[in-house]
């Protein structure tokens, strides 16, 4: 019975003590997986994009990586969720152009230029000006010319009323000297039927989604917001080419909570560029046109990209009316 | 045209395929009939699975798993008055309280019958009609939309029972819940006290499970030493099996919601929940028989909402194959199964990839039939179900509740959210309140508004834009007709106003 009991012992002694050995080999970063946090739901643009440069993680990281959505308050639920969690480098925050317009009038208590480390910028997208195929507009000089006869007789949709919808929509056409309406509606899929059906005039929506229905005929594109044309659409001008100065576009970056120690800020920018590398990624950006402008820009850069568009919607919101 | 379709079914009823249909069909009945599993969250769960699949065996498993999804719904909801799924509400109304009755498996056998009917009619519809039944869908603008809201608000009074002065209560509050949060149209925000919670809305389904799912227990548990019987009282399955001539009696029902759930299946926005809530609705209202009945057990209502409900599945899938947008949530997240695959669903993917459109087609025909004999399975195993002490299977239910109003979106919020919906809801059952017009005017309160703002942006303040085409004219009067008439017809209904 003694033998027993000392057998016993020995055995929790052991145990313990391989345990301690386990916990001090493991302590190096990252010893569990690496959170990244969509602040929109699954199966929209910011998810498929994060889970293409998750793909590219796994391999890299030995305790894996979870791709976690949060939706709700126009994306800053999530960010507030990130901003809570401690600054171990654990949670990864999807960041997008919605955070950034967020900054000028924060919702929330979480503030991304203020309570974040920017990792890098990942994907710039291309949004182009689209009206149904059978319009009356053939060009977008028509559609200006008309709209400056009728001021607001243009009605413009986009999903987010005071977010990057409707800034992209209203000051592009501020720049050509146009006042639109613009309708918001709850989600693409309303806005392509509602422009199909003719019940409003067209969109300004990023390039990829409307694709298939403008290969197709039904849609067609009378500018693309970008500095040279666009390699889908080669016949479709470039608003700089047509002399509106505006080229600005969607953004997906990834950023970490301030105070981040800088050696896991440089093992997760290190983790994410290698990932951006995999063939996996490399083809979904070629078959969404995400790799038509280059996307990745480093830390430093990232955040003074950040802080000049903060600028420049602030402009464009207190023009609106939505901040004093 | 037909070796397409030869070939399509050829393909479909290989093996692996067929496998895939199976263990589709099933994670979605069960997905459906659980009460915090959506059919939506049953398809997103799959996802992950089909990058290894070929595309058609992916498609299969899908499919199987949406039109599963959908028609699990309705199991929970007769046998134990707890939705499965939000478009499972009316059959919680009528199909329960046959169950109640001691007609259990009679309401389920015309659920079923009525489910791969309304299924099978709109996959026919849509081989035949897709593009009518998509120039059709694009005449709705949000003019039309609106009129549809009204038209389903106007059906409260078929939905209240007793009193209409409760009914009218019940739904007023639903519209004031669907106010709250961020303003649609001008992004401000609304009664949402400075807090996140709110920030988003409230989530019809988790204020739909709170409100039926969460307080139908906490009734349950008030007799908790009361003598155990089982849930509900039924017959054997083979002697309640319903004679054709039912069927043939409610004619102009059978065709009628099939129609209604296929074209308001195809309307981006809508879907199975409000389908299934305006062909209820309308059945209520024309009800030439026993219109007494109705809220208290009318087979009618429980065909129709079945009918409409399964049939908007044919509809979804229409506008998502010829024009590439989702006409629900669920085929939303075909969309990223199509990305994964490498296609881009739109008006050329039939001439792209003919073999994956009529391949779903197929799929969808054969699931429909195959779903006729995995349903009578999953009925009996939840028949078995009823026999376990409430105690315990409440227990469950209540926990899956709580971990399906967390995953919507990976928060806390909704679960506390719910938990609130559930006292009120207990409240509203002790004051004898119906819950139904709640939900139905929560889950199109949101349009109702969004859409009439929508519409007066677009005519730049001129009301006349709502009578502007003759759909909305139809839909309107349908809507002034079902609140007017009442008034004259049978001032019996008005007792408390």
């Amino acid at each position: 019975m003694r033998k027993v009991k000392t057998l016993t012992w020995v055995v929790f002694l052991v145990s313990g003590l391989a345990m301690a050995a386990a916990n001090l080999m493991a302590a190096e970063y990252p010893e569990r997986a690496i959170e990244i946090l969509v602040p929109f739901g699954a199966g929209g643009g910011s998810d498929t994009a994060a889970r293409a440069v998750a793909e590219g993680l796994k391999p890299q990281l030995k305790n894996g990586v979870v791709v976690n959505n949060m939706p709700g308050g126009g994306a800053t639920k999530g960010m507030l969720y990130v901003s809570q969690q401690p600054a171990d480098g654990y949670s990864v925050l999807a960041v997008t152009t919605s955070h950034l317009i967020d900054a000028v009038k924060p919702k929330t208590r979480s503030q991304l230029l203020r309570d974040f480390d920017p990792l890098c910028r990942i994907q710039w997208d291309t949004s182009a000006v689209t009206i149904s195929g059978d319009s009356q507009f053939k060009t977008l000089t028509d559609l200006i010319e008309w709209g400056k006869k009728n001021p607001k007789g243009l009605k413009f949709a986009g999903t987010s009323p005071g977010g990057w919808s409707e800034i992209q929509t209203v000051a592009f056409f501020k720049k050509a000297g146009v006042e639109v309406t613009f309708v918001p509606f709850d989600s693409g899929a309303e806005i392509k039927a509602a422009i199909l059906g003719g019940h409003i005039t067209g969109a300004v929506e990023e390039l990829a989604e409307t694709l298939p229905l403008i290969e197709a005929g039904k849609l067609k594109s009378l500018c693309v917001i970008m500095e040279t044309r666009h390699p889908a659409l080669p016949n479709v001008p470039c608003s700089k080419e047509v002399g509106i100065d505006y080229t600005h576009g969607l953004m997906r970056a990834w950023a970490v909570k301030k105070g981040t120690p800088p050696e896991r800020q440089k093992f997760l920018l290190d983790v994410i560029t290698k990932s951006l590398q995999h063939p996996m990624y490399v083809k979904f950006i070629q078959d969404e046109h995400l790799d038509v402008r280059p996307g990745y820009l480093g830390p430093e850069e990232t955040r003074k990209y950040w802080e000049e568009e903060v600028n420049f919607f602030s402009g464009v919101l207190k023009e609106l009316g939505y901040v004093k | 045209m037909l070796d397409h379709y030869l070939q399509a079914v050829a393909t479909v009823l290989l093996p692996h395929n067929l496998l895939a249909m199976v263990l589709g069909s099933l994670w979605g009945l069960l997905a459906g009939a659980l009460p915090g599993i959506s059919t939506s969250m049953g398809v997103v769960l799959l996802l992950s699975f089909t990058y290894s699949l070929s595309p058609m065996t992916a498609f299969v498993l899908l499919v199987g798993a949406y039109l599963g999804g959908i028609t699990g719904g309705s199991i929970t909801s007769i046998l134990f008055g707890i939705p499965g799924e939000p478009s499972s509400v009316p059959t919680v109304i009528e199909g329960h309280a046959l169950a109640k009755k001691g007609r259990a498996t009679f309401a389920l056998w015309v659920y079923l019958l009525c489910s791969i009917y309304g299924g099978l009619f709109s996959v026919v519809v849509m081989i035949v009609a897709t593009p009518l039944i998509a120039s059709f869908a694009l005449k709705f603008g949000p003019a039309e939309y609106f009129a549809l809201t009204v038209l389903g608000l106007s059906v409260v009074s078929g939905l209240s029972g007793g009193s209409m002065l409760k009914g009218f209560l019940s739904c007023f509050f639903g519209l004031f819940l669907a106010t709250i949060g961020t303003d649609g149209i001008t992004g401000e925000e609304r009664y949402t006290f400075d807090t996140t919670i709110l920030l988003g809305g409230i989530n019809f389904v988790v204020a739909m499970v709170g409100l039926l799912a969460v307080s139908e227990i906490f009734i349950e548990a008030e007799e908790p030493f009361k003598e155990y019987k089982g849930g509900v009282q039924y017959r054997g399955m083979l002697r309640e099996f319903p004679p054709f001539s039912l069927f043939k009696g409610y004619l102009l029902t059978m065709i009628r919601s099939p129609i209604i759930g296929t074209i308001v299946g195809a309307l981006p926005g809508a879907g199975a929940t409000i389908a299934a809530f305006l062909s209820y609705g309308e059945a209520a209202r024309t009800a030439k028989r026993e219109p007494e009945k109705f809220g208290k057990g009318a087979v009618e209502g429980l065909m129709a909402a079945e009918c409409a409900n399964n049939a908007s599945t044919g509809g979804s899938m229409t506008i998502l194959l010829s024009l590439g947008i989702p006409g629900s949530n669920t085929t939303a997240m075909m969309i990223a199964a199509f990305m994964i695959h490498g296609m881009q669903p739109g008006p050329l993917l039939l001439s792209t990839r003919p073999d994956i459109v009529y391949g779903i087609f197929a799929s969808m025909l054969l699931t429909n039939l195959l779903l006729l004999g995995l349903t009578i399975l999953a009925i009996r195993m939840f028949l078995e179900l009823n026999r376990m002490p409430y105690s315990i299977f409440s227990a469950a239910i209540m926990i899956l509740c709580a971990i399906g109003a967390y995953g919507l979106t990976n928060n806390m919020d909704d679960v506390y959210l719910m938990f609130a919906f559930s006292l009120i809801g207990y409240a509203m059952r002790k004051f004898d309140i119906p819950v139904a017009p709640c939900i139905l005017a929560l889950v199109l309160g949101d349009m109702a508004e969004l859409s009439l703002r929508r519409a007066l942006l677009l005519s730049g303040g001129s009301p006349l834009i709502l009578v502007g085409s003759p759909i909305s004219i139809v839909l309107l009067s349908g809507a002034l007709l079902s609140i007017v008439y009442p008034l004259f017809k049978k001032p019996k209904m008005l007792q408390g106003l």
